[in-house]
């Protein structure tokens, strides 16, 4: 009974369609099928954030996400995102400040940045750890992580 | 079924007779999926049960928006937790709980019927919706019913939804939150601040008269199998006065210990739940709202 259904989003601004099961994971149809590798599956629980992306131009975990839930959506990932000047920004923030070791993390950590600062272009340390508390670094310890943020922000506000 | 390939659209019905039908049919209605698809990811390790096939409720017009009717506030089930939080209909100390729950990148996706749905005693919205007396609109081939909160989990896990029906919003009047002498009360006691369940959580809320208690009303969660909320106590603070919170904790702590019943898990201990729980609500009487 589990056929296959025909899925069609917006990914990174094309549009993208794929065959597949109601309840396959949009992480998997991301990295297996679009072949975007900077997606990552750290846990496969939602509690580590690797597998960050923007779900209708909000911070999600892909993860968790269904194919059925994609259809119609508009899906950006660290993929499509790297080519803004807001990526540049923020990249450039996390290389200053030493956030960044292995960087298994880093492409959610740099959605979840993106995603706050958006909302909240000033954001207080405390706003900072609450708009990245969805996503865990092994390496870092937050501390340089926080910086960065701080450090973008700075940045963006003199942009503009 | 024929062997054709589906078109996503029929995984995205438009009524409640569509959705029934899908049910039936085998399929199972998937809110934000942070619960389905953390479980099933989990099941298809060990070999355990999945629920699959999914289809969504979210083109179901009457699923989806904050509404209000008079004093009545209908949140639509595909609504998002952010949504919720953000609108400016939702009542401050709902968003408080809703905000408790796991991370920003989950809160986008994830649904208050998912959360109710669950039935899991730590479920960080039902202490709120105990307290606001909420009511669960569902609707199925059968026909619509508004089933109270309380009613509608009936054990760890589990719900009174019928085999084919969905749940269509959530509602509660929300007049007590508006009034100038409504106070309010949530404490979530978790390991972390992000991604942590519940050891337990506490919400409560009043008005407060002339320093008087009334409509007093208060909801342990994870602290039994199911949200603990007491009108023997309830009754006992209502009408006494507000700075006599010392007499009162003495007064309805005892009834409290009776009620708790909590298990040890890997998130915490019984004897820790209780004794904290208890702690929580002398505090929140002695020092008053
Ligand atoms: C990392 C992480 C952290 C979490 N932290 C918390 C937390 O702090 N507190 C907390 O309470 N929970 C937490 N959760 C649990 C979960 O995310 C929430 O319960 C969430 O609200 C579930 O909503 P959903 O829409 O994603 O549910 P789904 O997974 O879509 O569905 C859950 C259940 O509800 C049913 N359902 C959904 N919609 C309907 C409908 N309209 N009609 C009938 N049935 C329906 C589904 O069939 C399923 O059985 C966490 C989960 C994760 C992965
Ligand atoms: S892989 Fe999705 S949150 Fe960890
Ligand atoms: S840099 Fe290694 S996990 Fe964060």
């Amino acid at each position: 009974m589990n056929k296959l259904i025909k899925i069609s989003f917006l990914l990174d601004g094309r549009m993208f369609s794929v065959e597949t099961k109601s309840d396959r994971r949009l992480l998997d149809i991301l990295r297996e099928d679009a072949g975007i590798t900077g997606v990552r599956e750290g846990c496969g629980e939602g509690e580590c954030g690797a597998c960050s992306i923007f779900f209708n131009g909000r911070l999600a975990n892909s993860c968790c996400i269904p194919a059925i839930a994609a259809e119609g959506a508009e899906i950006d990932t660290i993929d499509g995102f790297s080519k803004t000047e807001e990526y540049s920004i923020i990249s450039q923030a996390f290389a200053d400040a030493g956030a960044v070791q292995c960087g298994f993390c880093t492409p959610g950590f740099i959605m979840a940045s993106a995603a706050l600062l958006r909302e909240n272009p000033r954001p207080t340390d405390n706003e900072i750890k609450i708009g990245l508390s969805g996503n865990l670094c092994r390496c870092t310890g937050y501390t340089m992580i926080i910086e960065a943020v701080r450090l973008a922000s700075g940045r963006m506000a003199r942009n503009v | 079924m024929s062997d054709k390939l589906f078109s996503a659209g029929t995984l995205l019905p438009a009524t409640i007779e569509e959705a029934s039908s899908l049910i039936m049919q085998g399929f199972f209605p998937v809110g934000g999926g942070t619960d389905i698809m953390v479980r099933n990811h989990a099941m298809k390790k060990t070999g355990g049960r999945v629920k699959s096939p999914l289809f969504s409720c979210r083109r179901i017009e009457e699923t989806t928006g904050i509404h209000t009717n008079g004093n009545i506030l209908s949140i639509g089930s595909s609504c998002t937790l952010s949504s919720i939080i953000e609108s400016s209909l939702c009542p401050a100390i709902l968003a408080e709980s809703l905000l408790s729950i796991a991370s920003p990148g989950i809160r986008n996706i994830a649904t208050l019927a998912g959360n109710i749905c669950n039935a899991s005693p730590a479920a960080d919205s039902l202490p709120v919706l105990y307290i606001l007396d909420a009511m669960i609109e569902t609707a199925g081939s059968s026909g619509r019913r508004s089933i109270p909160v309380k009613e509608f989990i009936t054990a760890p896990g589990t719900t009174s939804l019928k085999d084919d029906e969905i749940v269509v919003s959530v509602s509660f009047d929300s007049s007590i939150c508006h009034d100038d002498a409504f106070r309010w009360y949530f404490r979530k006691v978790g390991t972390r601040a992000a991604n942590a369940l519940s050891k337990l959580s506490i919400a409560a809320c009043t008005l407060v008269d002339n320093g008087i208690y009334s409509n007093f009303r208060l909801a342990v969660g994870a602290c039994a199998p199911a949200v603990v909320r007491l009108s023997e106590a309830e009754d006992e603070i209502n009408g006494k006065a507000l700075d006599k919170g010392s007499e009162l904790a003495e007064r309805v702590i005892p009834v409290y210990t009776k009620a708790l019943n909590p298990i040890d898990d890997q998130r915490s201990t019984s004897d820790y739940r209780r004794n904290t729980a208890l702690k929580l609500i002398a505090n929140l009487l002695s020092e008053g709202f």
